[in-house]
């Protein structure tokens, strides 16, 4: 392919250009949706359930519609098309419809002259309910006779993959470990609350336009609310304050509610959540459960992996089918395992309905499963690293679908760059030493028996005297303190690996939809205009694919103008999830290249007096091969129109093919990409709170487009994965968000988050624009589990659940202290 | 009720509701939307402007509380800069320290804090505590931060080649003198 | 000016809490009074014998005080731990009592220093001891158009002085446990000690069964172990919530009172008074 000769020293592929939407997000002038009034805007406000499971009985928004300023109150029977988000199972009403299955589920609608008025009246919808039974735990909805949510059995969708024989495997095996985990709700937490502004236009087409990654998701949900074409329909995006897929289906919901208002009330109307809001009824990462088993050889050869994993998939279906597939499939890591039988749920329960976050599926079970691994490496006493190492997927091997690596995998390498650079192997070796000599000690210390209640069981508060100058008293309370980290505070540090792969694009669970289109428009003047159907959402879309179609046009950087993503602009392009878009709008930016290029170069042979075949395309321009002096991009450009040559086309991209059989078995993905992160912790050993250190997170993730925004994004990941590890949780009260705001959900400040070093391998995808794969979710799935194994090798406990609060940690070590306790009295005996 | 102050050097008169914030204020009664509410509980900081040189969170802040104050938004801070870029806004754009940008004025506005303090000691380099201590009030969900502690360190860099050029040039001074302070207890 | 309001009136000065209860619709409503720029109402000054706090003076300014830092460390250590720059910017000590929440970070040391409270009502005064303030959590006992105006701290001799807080996260944190410790050491012996906690309780405490087994004694190992006994199983009555467990939250006061006691006899360690030495 042409576009893929790249000239040394003159590419755009690789650079870290600066982002062009850069300056106005730094001077305060991009326009997000809540900074755009309208003339005569309405705001709206919704009515939320206040009920986990019940009846509706009435409706009654006569108050409400006495507040000043009330435009109107609406619900489901307002709605003229279908009230059912379309998406997998079109389940989820965009305003319940009789049944309300979560508290905070919408279901009803004020207007109003101001959010103000709206919210108040809002407060003064009746709403009488009749009292459901509910289900709030995924297991027991599970059990026979729990109250029903979904269907006959509440499950909305179940995998299984089946590989060899894992009952002869386990067998056979020299070590089994086994364990369940379980991990929270966690919120995407974009800064940028979720919003919307509908207006109706004078032709009668619909336009939404706001805060949102999937254009063409919005699009599908508002023509069939509404009941009007798609081509009556027109979705813009605006500048989106972060997306995390927070912003894939649920904004679909958002939408619907504020182009009915608008078609009802024949005004614009703009609804932009409060973070209570947002917390209460949008969608988060899925609580899950796992329970893991792996068996090994002696030599630490992997035989067998058995996984149960069940995700709570809330009330209603939204993405869980596909978050459960990739979940699925990645469930034993990415390893060479001949024996897998992998079962997993998506189940329903009465609880605001998880979808899509970065991830998605992924870490949940890959906390499970790379724990697990560590635990594995312990048993066998083998280094974790070299037993990843040792088992690790290479090219040429099977994944546990079935699916062989046939290019792109620079795994192997990644774990070589990971031990390199994060110091593994001194660090690994202080950390056994002070192991040795922490058993030493512990063996000498005497253990005087205490007659303190609580305290006694507590050996942080009861021990250790304060005083910490006496080795004695200090020994019981936190031997093996590496360091007294200033205030007399002693820590103990530790060092942890993960590995995990990741599936890019949507795969076999949304091959339908894996395709993409683009728009090429060369100006008279050499300027370009892009238009692609995947979304900027603050992961640097808009420099990687500017910098793909400058590369594959021979233009400058510069002179590419990418438009805003609008529904009018090209077809259906799927959704901006998976890490696919750099593939597949890439690629349908390379595809609608292609003719224009070839044009140009016409153009230019015609000007320079050469063979096309003679004329060298680069990022300062076209020239001969022979030598001379370029001829510039607007030069050639100008040239083409003066000649009245096409210089505009419409790409098209489909994912390449895919498969999944009903035992598991097939092609799950198009390409993986790989990574390995390193985790240096530090635990304070009387609060037992833990600060990460440094983080080494390196990826193989094709050819890097751009180096700068892809190492912004490991570094987003990292953190937020960070905050998984140590810190965020939704909480929940039964059925209702306790902590939905920023004051009782815990986000990551600057003064928490660690050094990180990012490092990228690069194993090119022939199928990728220029050799890049996708990045975007990866680096999220593997901090949790390095960080949890770093906790194990400072503290010697593994985590079964996360978050790992101090107070988590602290039972855990004191539980084993205890333990330990008990063991020596009855040995004294 | 009717509040009267200055917002980025301009006298502004507005009629507001009692309860009104100053962010609301400044976005939907003055129309500068560049400061964002992302919590509105002042645990985010996207709000960030100063009043009367002190960085505060306009969610928090009635706009009658204003009265007679001076209050610059990120709309105001590049005034009087090369390319009407703050030094710290130029290093965030080098830097790569924006994605999504929802938060970004409010760091901005609380970046300049810290910049602005080192220039006014001599253009020293900032400790990472002080970095940290001056953003704490910031959440940033897209970056990890990592780009943004460059950047600040970055835009004092810029700030001191701005200040001797300026100094070089014989040129005026930029903006008006700030009066920020920040605390250095701790 | 506050008799011209009609009706229900509440007094603001930062906004930091009360903005927030009024978003989350906890308050009924009233009139405010802005108080933040009333000129008797802001700034640090000092007597011979006592340091005066305007109840509406910034977190900020009482940090950047010279007297404050040299007179009340734990103040100082406090006040820096509230919030963010914009927050200690904006809240104001008289605000942090009036809202009576049990994890006040800045009414902790107060409550160690003794500090009394002045509260006017028209030209009526009176005097409250810190600790009197909160009656329960988000409960005072300010009445109807009760203004606090100023906080009282004596300036004592005691070498001994320390504020340290668990939260969640690093910074920007609502305080799990804190605890402030002031006291004289001398020649080994403690006296004068307060210890105060916060977020352990209703309200914030004095641990006075700790203080007492401190008082007057040798600090020594089995005196501080057995006030680190005290002050989790005796003093602290903490309840499991989002935020943290009854049981991590005992465990921890003691953990801060070893360590207020351990941070401090270090310092005096230097100037070679430390019998742990």
């Amino acid at each position: 392919m042409a576009t893929d000769e790249v000239t040394e020293g003159a590419s755009w592929i690789g650079r870290s250009v600066k982002r062009a939407d850069g300056r106005d997000k730094l001077t305060g002038r991009a326009k997000y949706v809540d900074d755009y009034a309208p003339a005569g805007c309405l705001h709206g406000a919704t009515v939320r359930s206040a009920k986990p499971h019940a009846r509706i009985k009435r409706i009654d928004g006569r108050a409400a519609c006495r507040v000043d300023g009330v435009e109107a109150v609406l619900t489901a029977s307002n709605i003229p098309g279908t009230n059912r988000m379309p998406l997998i199972i079109n389940d989820y009403p965009f305003l319940a419809d009789g049944v309300v299955r979560f508290v905070g589920e919408a279901v009803a609608l004020v207007v109003a002259e101001t959010p103000e008025a709206a919210r108040r009246a809002a407060a003064l919808v009746r709403v009488d309910y009749e009292d459901l039974p509910g289900v709030f735990d995924a297991r027991d909805a599970l059990k026979p006779g729990a109250p029903r949510v979904f269907g006959e059995d509440n499950v909305f969708k179940k995998f299984r993959v089946r590989r060899g024989d894992v009952e002869k495997a386990f067998a056979e095996a020299d070590v089994v470990v086994e364990a369940e985990f379980e991990t929270p709700y966690q919120a995407q937490a974009y800064i940028e609350t979720q919003g919307m502004l509908a207006e109706v236009e004078a032709d009668g087409t619909v336009f939404v336009a706001g805060s949102m990654q999937c254009p063409f998701y919005v699009h599908d949900a508002v023509a069939a609310a509404l009941g009007v074409g798609q081509n009556r329909v027109r979705i813009v995006q605006r500048p989106t304050g972060g997306g995390f897929g927070g912003k894939e289906d649920v904004p679909s919901i958002v939408a619907v509610h504020a182009a009915l208002a608008a078609h009802v009330t024949g005004r614009p109307v703009k609804f932009v959540y409060t973070r209570e809001e947002d917390f209460l009824a949008m969608s988060k990462r899925h609580p899950a459960f796992a329970r893991v088993k792996y068996g090994a050889r002696r030599d630490g050869t992997i035989t067998a992996c058995e996984v149960n994993y069940i995700l709570d998939a809330g009330a209603y279906a939204t993405l869980s089918p596909a978050v459960l597939f990739r979940g699925t499939v990645h469930a034993v890591g990415p390893y060479r395992i001949p024996n897998v039988a992998v079962d997993t749920f998506a189940v329903a329960t009465n609880k605001v309905p998880p979808g899509a976050f970065r991830g998605f599926g992924q870490p949940q079970i890959t906390f499970a499963q790379e724990s697990l691994i560590d635990e594995l490496a312990a048993r066998l006493g083998i280094d974790p690293f070299e037993l990843r190492e040792k088992n690790a997927l290479r090219l040429g091997d099977e994944t546990a679908t079935g699916q062989v690596l046939r290019e792109s995998c620079g795994f192997g390498e990644a774990l070589a760059v990971a031990r390199r650079e994060s110091g593994w192997a001194e660090k690994q070796k202080r950390g056994a030493q002070r192991r040795d000599a922490e058993t030493q000690r512990e063996e000498a210390s005497v253990i005087a028996p205490s007659r303190l209640g609580v305290l006694a069981l507590n050996p942080v508060a009861g021990a250790g005297a304060g005083a910490g100058a006496d080795a004695g008293a200090g020994a019981d309370a936190g031997a093996g303190a590496d360091a007294e980290a200033g205030a007399g505070r002693r820590v103990a540090r530790g060092i942890g690996v993960s590995a995990n792969y990741y599936g890019v694009g949507l795969g076999a669970a949304g091959k339908y939809i894996d395709r993409a289109g683009a728009h090429v428009q060369v100006q008279k003047d050499g300027t370009v205009l892009v238009a692609v159907g995947n979304t900027e959402i603050g992961q640097g879309a808009r420099s990687s694919l500017c910098q793909i179609a400058a590369e594959a046009l021979g233009a400058p950087f510069e002179a590419v103008h990418l438009l805003d993503i609008d529904t009018t602009r090209v077809p259906d392009s799927g959704p901006t999830v998976a890490s696919r878009t750099t593939l597949m709008s890439g690629n349908a930016i390379l595809d609608a290249a292609r003719p224009i290029r070839e044009t140009l170069v016409k153009v230019a042979a015609d000007v320079l007096r050469v063979a096309p075949g003679a004329v060298m395309v680069d990022a300062h321009g076209y020239r001969a091969a022979s030598g001379g002096e370029a001829l510039t991009f607007q030069r050639v450009a100008s040239e083409a129109y003066g000649r009245r040559l096409p210089v505009a086309t419409q790409g098209w991209t489909v994912a390449a093919p895919t498969s999944f059989d009903e035992n598991g078995r097939g092609d799950a993905y198009v390409v993986y990409a790989f990574s390995v992160n390193v985790a240096e912790v530090e635990v304070d050993l009387e609060t037992f709170e833990t600060r990460v250190v440094e983080v080494t997170s390196v990826h193989d993730i094709g050819r890097v487009v751009n180096p700068g925004d892809a190492e912004g994004q490991v570094e987003g990941g990292v953190v937020q994965g960070m905050g998984y590890a140590l810190c965020e949780e939704v909480v929940l009260d039964g059925a209702a968000v306790k902590n939905g705001n920023f004051t009782g959900y815990i986000l990551p400040t600057m003064a928490d988050s660690p050094a990180i070093r990012v490092r990228f391998v690069e194993a090119p995808y022939s199928a990728g624009p220029f050799g890049a794969k996708g990045l975007a979710e990866t680096p999220i799935v593997g901090p949790a589990p390095a960080i949890a194994n770093a906790i194990r090798d400072a503290v010697g406990v593994m985590a079964r659940r996360l978050p790992i609060t101090p107070e988590r940690l602290a039972e855990m070590v004191w539980e084993k202290k205890r333990e330990k306790k008990i063991g020596r009295k009855t040995e004294d005996r | 009720m009717r509040v009267a102050c200055e917002v980025n050097g301009v006298a502004v008169v507005r009629e507001v509701a009692p309860g009104a914030t100053l962010l609301d204020f400044l976005r939907y009664d003055v129309g500068l939307t560049g400061s964002k509410e992302g919590c509105g509980k002042g645990e985010c900081g996207a709000c960030t402007v100063e009043v009367d040189g002190r960085l505060v969170t306009s969610c928090l802040m009635l706009a009658a509380q204003v009265e007679g104050r001076r209050v610059r938004t990120i709309e105001g801070l590049g005034e009087g800069h090369a390319n009407l870029l703050h030094p710290v806004q130029a290093a965030f754009l080098e830097c790569g320290a924006v994605q999504c940008g929802f938060c970004t004025p409010g760091f901005v506005m609380a970046a300049a804090a810290v910049v602005d303090a080192c220039a006014r000691h001599g253009g020293r380099a900032p400790t990472a505590r002080e970095v940290e201590e001056g953003l704490e009030g910031n959440l940033c969900r897209c970056t990890g931060y990592q780009k943004i502690r460059v950047a600040v360190a970055r835009g004092v860099e810029i700030a001191a080649a701005e200040c001797s050029r300026k100094g070089r040039d014989g040129a005026a001074r930029a903006g008006t003198p700030r009066t920020i302070r920040k605390g250095d207890a701790r | 000016m506050v008799a011209r309001v009609r009706g229900a009136r509440r007094f603001v000065a930062g906004g930091t809490d009360l903005v927030v209860k009024a978003k989350d619709g906890k308050l009924a409503p009233a009139t405010w009074i802005d108080v933040a720029q009333i000129r008797e109402l802001r700034g640090i000054s000092e007597t011979r014998g006592s340091v005066v706090i305007g109840a509406a003076t910034p977190y900020t300014e009482i940090i950047e005080s010279k007297v404050v830092r040299r007179v009340l460390p734990a103040l100082v250590e406090a006040c820096a731990e509230i919030g963010s720059v914009q927050i200690r910017n904006m809240g104001t000590l008289g605000g942090n009592l009036a809202n009576a929440s049990p994890a006040a970070d800045g009414v902790v040391p107060l409550v160690a220093y003794d500090a009394e409270v002045v509260i006017q009502r028209g030209a009526r005064k009176r005097v409250i001891p810190a600790v009197d303030i909160a009656t329960g959590p988000g409960r005072s006992c300010l009445g109807q158009d009760e203004l606090i105006t100023e906080i009282r701290l004596a300036k004592r001799r005691r070498n001994i002085a320390a504020f340290l807080k668990l939260g969640p996260r690093a910074s920007m944190a609502i305080a799990k446990v804190s605890l402030a410790l002031v006291a004289d050491l001398r020649r080994g012996r403690l006296s004068d000690v307060r210890i105060a906690l916060g977020a352990v309780a209703p309200t914030v405490i004095r641990a006075t069964h700790a203080e007492a087994i401190l008082e007057g004694n040798i600090l020594s190992h089995d005196v501080i172990a057995r006030a680190r006994v005290a002050i989790a199983e005796s003093d602290a009555i903490p309840i499991t919530d989002f935020r943290s467990t009854a049981a991590y939250r005992r465990a921890m006061c003691a953990v801060l009172l070893g360590r207020a006691l351990r941070v401090n006899s270090d310092d005096v360690g230097r100037s070679g008074h430390n019998p742990l030495r």
